[in-house]
């Protein structure tokens, strides 16, 4: 490798992120909102300003800001408590539990409501249940979506999002040196103070990766409020606005409102969590690892992960049975079993297709998700370039704008005579769709990666360089392996959600033959009749899908993402 | 070993779909293509790929393949259409060597100029790739066609036969069924009804069976009620238009349509309207979403699209019982609309795009709409269940293939009469007024609405809660609707906040009032 210019190469990657950013974010973005900053061809903020007048759109955020903080503390606790268990003992169970715990996120798109519905919905699972116990009247069932809509939907987006918060709180754990830890026992500080003074400070970095996607994440969530039909939040009002007949540009300052909430957010919330970083030398010094439990304390700490387990896959447990019944209704399980469903779902003409589209989308977008997400995790962690924090700070803000918002603003800026016409989607969605996957699911590599470097001492990368060895290739021969475990993560999640991304892929796919699978589904799911259950069986088999990817890969990886942390 | 577990687990996931594959392409390359951007679902694109397939290779003896572009729903394909049109424009209006202002980016697409830019555009043969706009609603055509986006297709001059009263009317009972200047066509019918589900109603205690808009008013049905919403579909703004006009027309009665008794009308209307908001649940913008919340008992009574009622109705039907979701069409309260097909402007495959609307509109094509599957012309894969809009296709001979035999939407339709005079030009304001009054303010609406029923509808507070004056006929006619004419998108935002925060003080008042028992 050429010396001269590897030196250069921060600058590079920091100008070409910036640069990636700048055509595939701001651009898009500014090709759809800029409607709202304009009024008879002059910038005007009148539209924002009025944002802040209206009580329904002031309530909206603050029903969301709320929704964001209750989420983001349950999830927590949900979390911490299974990451410590999982990172401290043995217990039955452990490596399925562990591999289990991404299952939860894998729910596919449209099914996923069909799921809640048939098992919170007033002749659902729950209810008839409750009647067989004779715990609640048959004449009087309990309205579960349409009472305490701001408890319900805290309560699932915990249950469906604790595993971000999970996973980079295990890596973060995985990464504590345990001589720091026996350090403090030695010197008297044990229990919830060695908790709080020394592991809490040390995984802080992956708490709070973690945590603000989770945070950012039930800010902007759109699909679980829907579903309660709980419309004063900013996110619903915005997909409302949006799809009005009338075309006012409004909701798009509803939109700007939204980003630049979330660039706050996120500033406070690192300033506040994500300051105090620190990195460790060591990484083999002394015989840590989890300890075997009695089987009492074994026994309870399983029990403890299969409960929030299950709670966590009812939903899909209520997508399988649907692809599986003939008819559900009023009855705790489906009064008829058919494998009919799964035959019209994967023997229709748009599915095998739409199933070799998604795999191509998606493992390409995750690709350059990690070649990205490492460069500005990098740039980020490792160099002192003016403005890094902005790079920072706007890896995160995919995931604040709206799908509809940004894959409107790819289609605009694809069109023929624009600068991007080579990429029309009517002609070939393939290279907008890879951008539009890979932007919008850049945060989560980012912060995976941002993570392990914060956690693993440059050092370790200075004695290699000392020794003789550049930079790219001691990055790549020291610290890329020691943070393999977080890019795993990182790119599973990426993946997984790319395969069941919706906005770009309705916006964006037009044609049958470039349809990924999350549009099959939706375009199965439209049909009348038995669509919701061909629907079902289709997002059944993308669950086995990634299921099998996500466990096969913790199978596959499990020992030896354990034996790169403690040999 | 474990790693072998898991690649064959992965294999076998896999290969189902190839193992499934089925053994049609209807995706393979063809001699001619057609391109066409709609909202219909699968089973319409499907059923009409194929027949189509069929009847163009007996006809020229060559392949077709449709290529559909699917972008979402009508709101979607307007926005879609309207860029797209925008930067075609664009292109040409630039390649001739004219400057592209800011006076031509807006004024080319404004129906009212007579600017250069605009009859420029108006003989123009720019176009987007796509030559037919398929499916939703006669108001979504109707406005594409003022656009400029859609042109004659040449079908009604082509088959001057079709277009009498005894196959295809130009309109019914105030609807119109195609554009005269044949810039769309109607290819089926739909009408918006109730549905209900007998469960549900017997566990509330619904002896009657509902059968009137006014049904969805009844205080038993609280949180039970699933709405459409008018604001996000032009067809579903026209039900709620209906149920309006229904209300004027029993004002009216057989007497003269006299301004009080309009006024009267459209006050009972928009009460009713109130009512039923405040029983609902939700307002939705998916059109399957009603009729399948009501058949799984999550509400218990909605308002849908006709084909989807009976549909679902069909679906959930167990053995010889009757369906626990039952649909009706309220008599007289709901016109009959139709879903249109039209020529988009520059479309690049235009003999094929009229030999494809000949067929949709010709008998063998009708017959896809509502003939059973495996019936003599009818579908092989999916019983479509939509009403065609020819005539002769309800007569006897074919009542035994069809999927709805006793529905005659052409006598249904006589129900009912369309005044465009009484409320079309208050189209827009009605959608504004639904949304001020009752989907920005649903949250203080509902818990005034619970507080009467508790209280047990108190004059007072009922009075305040049903008080309309805000939005009555006059005031919509002479104060919201110019006010909507001459606002800027700012000024719109600002008329909706201040009459919604109008409306949420009202249902305030409402609550404190019932509360207190006045």
């Amino acid at each position: 490798m050429n010396r001269q210019r590897i030196s250069y190469g921060p600058i590079f990657v920091y100008a070409f992120t910036a640069l990636f950013f700048l055509l595939f974010f701001a651009l898009p973005i500014w090709e759809t909102l800029g409607g709202a900053f304009r009024q008879n061809g002059k910038f005007t903020l009148d539209y924002i300003i009025e944002v802040f007048r209206n009580p329904i759109y002031l309530e909206g955020l603050w029903n969301s800001v709320q929704m964001a903080v209750y989420s983001t503390a349950l999830t927590a606790a949900i979390a911490l408590p299974l990451a410590l268990l999982s990172d401290r003992y043995l217990f039955p169970g452990k490596s399925i539990f562990s591999a289990l715990v991404l299952i939860p996120m894998i729910l596919p798109p449209f099914v996923g409501a069909i799921g809640v519905k048939q098992i919170l919905g007033q002749e659902g699972a729950l209810n008839a249940f409750l009647e067989t116990l004779h715990i609640i009247d048959p004449g009087h069932p309990i309205d579960w979506l349409g009472q305490s809509r701001m408890f319900g939907i805290v309560v699932m987006n915990a249950l469906h999002l604790y595993p971000i918060l999970y996973l980079n709180l295990v890596a973060a754990l995985a990464n504590v040196d345990p001589a720091m830890e026996e350090a403090a026992e030695n010197l008297g500080c044990t229990g919830f103070r060695k908790f709080r003074r020394i592991t809490l400070p040390l995984i802080m970095p992956g708490f709070f990766a973690g945590g603000i996607i989770v945070f950012i994440w039930s800010f902007t969530e759109l699909g679980v409020p829907l579903m309660f039909d709980f419309s004063r939040v900013t996110s619903v009002q915005i997909f409302s606005g949006i799809k009005d007949i009338g075309g006012n540009p409004f909701p798009f300052a509803l939109v700007a409102v939204m980003l630049v909430s979330t660039v706050i957010l996120y500033a406070l919330s690192k300033s506040l969590f994500g300051r105090a970083s620190h990195a460790m030398m060591a990484k083999a010094t002394s015989q840590g690892g989890p300890r075997p439990t009695s089987p009492l304390g074994g026994a309870l700490i399983a029990l403890f992960f299969a409960v929030i387990t299950f709670l966590a896959v009812l939903p899909h447990l209520g997508v399988i049975l649907v692809a599986f019944s003939r008819d559900w209704y009023g009855t705790i399980l489906p009064s008829g079993w058919t494998l009919d469903h799964f035959s019209a779902a994967l023997g229709h003409n748009l599915t095998l297709p739409s199933i070799q589209n998604s795999l191509k989308y998606a493992s390409l977008a995750t690709l350059v998700d990690l070649v990205l997400g490492i460069a500005i995790a990098y740039v980020v962690t490792r160099t002192r370039l003016p403005g890094r924090q902005i790079l920072d700070a706007m890896a995160m803000l995919p995931l604040a704008v709206p799908g509809l918002v940004l894959a409107f603003g790819y289609l605009a800026m694809t069109q023929p005579g624009k600068l991007f016409s080579f990429m029309n989607p009517a002609v070939d969605p393939l290279m907008i769709l890879v951008i539009a996957y890979s932007v919008r699911r850049l945060p989560y590599v980012v912060r995976s990666a941002a993570a392990g470097f914060q956690q693993t001492s440059v050092t370790l990368e200075e004695a290699a360089q000392n020794l003789g060895c550049p930079p790219f290739r001691a990055l790549r021969k020291i610290t890329l392996p020691l943070i393999a475990a977080n890019l795993m993560a990182g790119g599973l999640l990426a993946f997984s959600f790319a395969m069941l991304e919706v906005s770009d892929s309705l916006i964006l796919a037009q044609k049958m033959e470039d349809f990924p699978i999350t549009k099959a589904i939706y375009e199965l799911y439209n049909l009348l009749g038995d669509g919701r259950f061909i629907a079902s069986a289709l997002g059944v088999w993308a669950m086995c899908f990634l299921g099998i990817c996500i466990l096969g890969a913790s199978l596959i990886l499990g020992k030896k993402l354990g034996a790169i942390f403690r040999v | 070993m474990r790693i072998l577990a898991v690649l064959a687990a992965l294999a076998l996931v896999l290969a189902l779909p190839f193992v499934l594959k089925p053994k049609e392409n209807l995706l393979a390359r063809a001699d001619d293509e057609l391109v066409i951007i709609s909202p219909h679902n699968e089973a319409i694109r499907y059923e009409f790929s194929r027949a189509f397939g069929d009847y163009y290779k007996a006809k020229t003896g060559r392949t077709v393949r449709l290529d559909w572009r699917i972008v979402g729903g009508t709101s979607e394909i307007a926005r879609y259409l309207q860029g797209e049109y925008f930067n075609a424009f664009q292109r040409e209006w630039t390649s001739q060597g004219n400057a592209w202002t800011k006076e031509v980016s807006t004024e080319f697409f404004n129906p009212a100029s007579t600017s250069p830019a605009r009859e420029a555009f108006l003989k123009s043969n720019a176009g987007i790739g796509i030559d037919l706009f398929f499916g939703g609603g006669a108001f979504d055509f109707i406005n594409q066609s003022k656009l400029g986006t859609l042109v004659d297709s040449g079908v009604i001059q082509a088959h001057p036969d079709w277009f009498t009263d005894a196959i295809i009317p130009q309109s019914v009972s105030g609807e119109p069924f195609y554009d005269p200047k044949g810039r769309w066509i109607g290819t089926c019918l739909s009408s918006f009804g109730i549905c209900y589900n007998s469960d549900s109603l017997r566990r509330l205690g619904v002896t009657e069976l509902p059968s009137s808009w006014n049904d969805l008013t009844n205080p038993k049905f609280a949180h039970q009620v699933a709405l459409a919403d008018p604001t996000k579909s032009g067809s579903i703004a026209k039900a709620f238009e209906m149920v309006i006009q229904q209300q004027m027309q029993e004002a009216v009665g057989t007497g003269e349509a006299t301004p009080e008794a309009l006024a009267e009308g459209w006050k009972r209307g928009m009460q009713l309207l109130l009512k039923a908001s405040a029983n609902s649940r939700y307002f939705s913008d998916a059109a399957g979403k009603v009729p399948m919340d009501v058949s799984l008992g999550d509400a218990a009574i909605g308002m849908c699209i006709d084909f989807y009622g009976r549909f679902q109705s069909e679906a959930v039907k167990i053995g010889d019982e009757p369906s626990r979701l039952q649909y009706f069409t309220p008599v007289g309260g709901s016109s009959v609309g139709v879903d249109p097909i039209g020529l988009l402007r520059g479309a690049p495959n235009p003999e094929v795009a009229r030999e494809f609307i000949a067929f949709v509109l010709s008998l063998e094509g009708q017959k896809l709409w509502n003939f059973k599957i495996g019936t003599p012309g009818g579908p092989t894969k999916y019983a479509l269940r939509r009403l065609p809009i020819r005539k002769d296709i309800y007569t006897p001979e074919y009542t035994a293939y069809r999927s709805d035999p006793e529905t005659m939407p052409y006598e249904e339709a006589r129900s009912f009469t369309y005044h465009e005079e009484w409320t079309g030009a208050l189209f827009s304001a009605l959608r504004f007024i639904m949304r001020v009054s009752c989907i920005d303010s649903h949250d203080e609406q509902i818990a005034a609405w619970h507080a009467l029923i508790e209280a047990g509808f108190p004059p007072e507070a009922t009075a305040t809660f049903t008080d309309v004056s805000a939005i009555d006929y006059v005031t919509t006619k002479d104060v919201i609707r110019p006010a909507l004419k001459g606002s800027t998108p700012l000024t719109e935002v600002q008329l909706a906040a201040r009459l919604g925060e109008q409306f949420r003080a009202q249902y305030r008042k409402a609550q404190q009032l019932a509360k207190e028992g006045k």
